[in-house]
């Protein structure tokens, strides 16, 4: 029994990781209506961010808030001066996924070709694990623990009571109606690409912390795992993605106890696969996509 | 018209949208070769009987007959293949393509489009085509589009693609039309050659269902006219009989184009 | 300096075939497939397996000890023949999952998935194909049978192997092109439900694309494999099946001609502009890294400044088309009513 809780405590340290990358993509999808393929690299650009600041500068607080920075400046910028351009001209969604992807490709590159290819090292300060009732985390696990549910508080709180909340809302719901209601549609959606890079860059800062070390690619791997994330979830539903997060996390986890760990997101593409067979409109229902023919 | 033979008849479907009622019940039948109009205020739920006789979307509950076949929840393409054609609210014309070839792929296909015979029966698929293009020619003309027939079919005005729709409708030549407000936004000209192109259908012996707000026009064009008001059928018969109904006044009360 | 040209025209060769596939899939069935690389490694894995020779020889580089080939040393023609049956069954299945409710973005991500999921499985899978080592050693095509050749004369025998597959690869999807299949294709690419309300069966449609595209990509990886000699994991990932997508846009889509324009200058003219610069000791990622990022520049702009390509697509005339026919041009009669 041991065994699975302590895959199921691993898990949660996961999910924390996975839900707010997961919630960043889902605000930035209901108000695009495309997943951006390059979500896993602006998180690697987290990561390196951080891993920057700490040649300078060591000092946890900083690094997290230079990859929080530069990520939320990177994703504004990719939506200002491309996605909208392709958006204003009535570009079909598939060729702005090829955007994304694009800039998935050389956002990746470009760090490969600054920083090499050879995994570079986060140094964190050493914590030894404890127990916590049935789980055995470590006090870095419980803060990032901490940190996922924070985000997901404040989350709430904007979305449910403040006025950019009510606007992003409105935005994603029916992008035409906002507009004619007088809400600044553009505003509000580069602002929401402002705040999920900004969670993007959390969310790589802090995978990097829990990781120690990592490559250009890590990012774009994990990707995969926060698009299933958002499906099963429900994707552009926010807090589908929470429950998406946390069933994939704990999913991927577990699976581990009992096949290698080398095919644990093999886990979480099958559940994937499974739900858009199955229940393409995710667990937390938004809009169901009709394809009848 | 109890001679007729009905040709298409919706028997009570519904249809819920995770809890909007879009359809509650609606009816209605179609006698051969008529035309029938199907009215109501916006919300009524008249686009989403379109969807579901076409095939695109299936009723939860309820009968829908194509000369005596059972096609309720069956999918659009086989509709389609059934002799039902309909249109959409917007002209939907394949856009990257030209229109010769928006032609080409309204005619019935009759089984030419499968991947093996494009390797092992060219010469026959040569042939079929120069007919269909033969074909496709004298409708264009027709409809004064012949001129247009290289050009692509995204770059045509609004009015040009609404006849183009007809066109190919003519090119397929099928038993059952739908036609969905084919006059929305539609300036005055236009509207009589969209009119011009109904009657060249029923001409053909075609039958129309025909759905539109335009009353005067619904007048000229329907023998018989059903309305529909928050998702359900509530009556039938001309537009004169329809006058006297107070349900459909009701219905109508706060519409602009009243029943005046 | 003819070795180097011989060597880039045959790449050149065999990637017009891969990306000849990809437009199959792409330019005609208008889904962003990012599988259909994993169908060239598949492509290309079945043909090293089915080539190489039995294990057990005296040299373990040669003749790996038994177990991971199969040693059937079959001859390359019936191997790729097999490899494409390979390619093509797989694809109707991860197509029946994929494009029976999937669409668009939906879609994207299940390729994707299903990309990782075989990469896992080719690398982690030693008994057959050797995990993250890879197949190497692979035979080349046709070569006892013509009692071994020298280096030159083998190279021309195979790039003239190569161009008889492309003619025939060219010809076949040329002739789907024209025909009303490939008119139903390009349609369903320009509006799915138009096609349905006009009775074409768009699920079925596609899925014959994307077998059609996973056989050419099977003929396209075999090629590879026997080319390199050798075969492993890392030659490919979703990013390398990416810049196969950079070939179509800046070529045009659904254009053949333009697609192996696209393909000359995203895997021949990118790479080797860089090959006489300066070598970076201690940077060996620098230039393929560079590579990447300018077929990305190179995406975007086509996206934004030329989104139809370099060669747009063709669309026959419809004068010409109807040249030599006897069936007039205009009627000749006036319909009553018009």
């Amino acid at each position: 029994m041991t065994a699975i809780t302590n895959a199921i405590g691993f898990g949660m340290v996961t999910a924390a990781i996975l839900a707010v990358a997961t919630v960043a993509v889902t605000l930035q999808y209901s108000v695009t209506q495309v997943p951006n393929f390059a979500q896993g690299d602006i998180m690697t650009l987290g990561a390196y961010a951080a891993y920057q600041t700490q040649v300078f500068a060591p000092n946890l607080l900083l690094e997290a808030v230079v990859a929080i920075v530069v990520c939320a400046l990177f994703s504004l910028g990719m939506n200002y001066s491309l996605i909208q351009w392709f958006q204003r001209r009535g570009t079909r969604n598939i060729i702005i996924l090829v955007v994304t992807a694009a800039v998935s490709l050389i956002l990746q590159n470009s760090i490969l070709a600054f920083y090499g290819g050879a995994p570079v090292e986060f140094k964190l300060p050493a914590t030894e694990p404890a127990d916590y009732g049935p789980f055995r985390w470590t006090s870095r696990d419980i803060w990032i623990m901490v940190c996922a549910v924070l985000v997901m508080l404040s989350v709430h709180v904007i979305l449910r009571y403040t006025k950019f909340g009510k606007s992003q809302r409105a935005v994603s719901d029916d992008p035409q109606l906002a507009r004619v209601s007088g809400i600044d549609a553009d505003r509000v959606i580069n602002l929401t690409w402002l705040w999920a890079g900004a969670m993007t860059g959390l969310a790589g800062f802090i995978l990097a912390a829990s990781i120690g070390a990592f490559d250009p690619s890590f990012g774009f791997g994990f990707l995969l795992v926060i698009l299933a994330a958002a499906v099963v979830g429900g994707i552009g539903q926010a807090y589908g993605a929470m429950l998406g997060a946390l069933l994939i996390g704990v999913a991927m986890e577990v699976s581990a106890v009992y096949i290698s760990s080398e095919y644990k997101q093999v886990v979480a593409f099958v559940i994937l696969i499974a739900v858009l067979l199955l229940r393409p409109s995710g667990l937390i229902a938004a809009r169901a996509k009709n394809v009848v023919y | 018209m109890p001679d007729a033979e009905i040709f298409l008849e919706v028997t009570h479907v519904a249809k819920n949208f995770g809890g909007v009622r879009a359809v509650v019940d609606g009816w209605l039948s179609v006698p051969k070769g008529t035309t029938v109009g199907l009215i109501g205020p916006n919300g009524a739920g008249k686009s989403t009987m379109i969807e579901m006789i076409s095939g695109f979307l299936a009723p939860d509950s309820g009968k829908i007959i194509l000369a005596g076949e059972e096609i309720q929840g069956k999918p659009a393409h086989q509709v389609a293949e059934r002799g039902l054609i309909r249109t959409f609210q917007t002209p939907r014309e394949w856009r990257g393509l030209t229109v010769m070839e928006n032609m080409l792929l309204a005619a019935d296909q009759k089984g030419r489009d499968a991947a093996w015979r494009a390797i092992f029966a060219r010469r026959k698929l040569r042939a079929a085509e120069q007919l269909d293009r033969a074909r496709a020619r004298e409708l264009l003309e027709r409809f004064g589009l012949l001129a247009l027939r290289d050009e692509f079919a995204g770059s045509l005005s609004g009015g040009q693609k609404r006849l183009l729709e007809f066109a190919r409708i003519a090119m397929r030549s099928p038993r059952v039309v739908l036609l969905d407000e084919p006059c929305a936004g539609v300036n005055p000209v236009l509207q009589r050659n969209i009119e011009e192109a109904i009657v060249g259908l029923q001409q053909d012996g075609i039958t129309v269902l025909l759905v539109e707000h335009n009353l005067p026009f619904v007048e000229r064009a329907c023998q018989d006219i059903y309305v529909m008001a928050q998702g359900t059928t509530i009556a039938e018969g001309s537009l004169a009989e329809l006058r006297k109904v107070p349900a459909v006044i009701d219905a109508y009360l706060g519409e602009v184009e009243a029943i005046a | 300096m003819i070795d180097y040209a011989i060597s880039l025209l045959t790449l050149a060769l065999i990637n017009a075939i891969i990306v000849i596939g990809l437009n199959v899939r792409w330019g005609w069935a208008g889904e962003f497939d990012l599988s259909y690389y994993a169908f060239v490694a598949i492509g290309a894995y079945t043909t090293a397996v089915l080539v190489g020779p039995p294990s057990g020889g005296p040299d373990p580089l040669v003749n790996p000890p038994d177990g991971w080939i199969l040693g059937l040393h079959w001859p390359f023609i019936p191997s790729a023949l097999i490899a494409m049956l390979v390619t093509g069954s797989l694809s109707a299945m991860l197509g029946a999952v994929a494009l029976r409710k999937l669409r668009g973005d939906y879609f994207a991500i299940t390729t994707v998935a299903f990309t990782f999921i075989v990469t896992l499985v080719f690398s982690q899978n030693f008994r057959l194909f050797n995990g993250f080592l890879g197949v190497f050693n692979i035979p080349q095509p046709f070569y006892d049978f013509l009692h071994q050749p020298d280096i030159f004369t083998y190279n021309l025998v195979f790039i003239g192997l190569c161009f008889v597959c492309l003619a025939i690869v060219y010809v076949v999807t040329e002739w789907l092109f024209k025909s009303p299949f490939g008119m139903t294709l390009r349609s369903i690419r320009e509006d799915e439900q138009a096609s349905a309300a006009y009775g074409r069966d768009v699920y079925i449609a596609k899925l014959k694309a994307f077998v059609i595209g996973g056989m050419v990509a099977g003929l396209g990886g075999s090629l590879f494999a026997v080319y390199l000699s050798s075969w492993n994991p890392s030659a490919w990932s979703p990013i390398e099946g990416f810049l196969i997508f950079a070939a179509i846009f800046l070529g045009g889509q659904g254009n053949v001609r333009g697609v192996i324009l696209g393909v000359v200058i995203v895997t021949i003219l990118i790479p080797e502009s860089t090959r006489w610069l300066p070598e970076f000791q201690r940077r060996p990622d620098l230039y393929p890294a560079l590579r990447n990022i300018a077929a990305g520049i190179l995406i975007l702009a086509v996206l934004r400044w030329r989104p139809q390509g370099i060669i747009p697509e063709r669309h026959l005339n419809d004068t010409r088309a109807s040249a030599g026919f006897r069936i007039p041009l205009l009627p000749q009669t006036r319909t009553p009513g018009a």
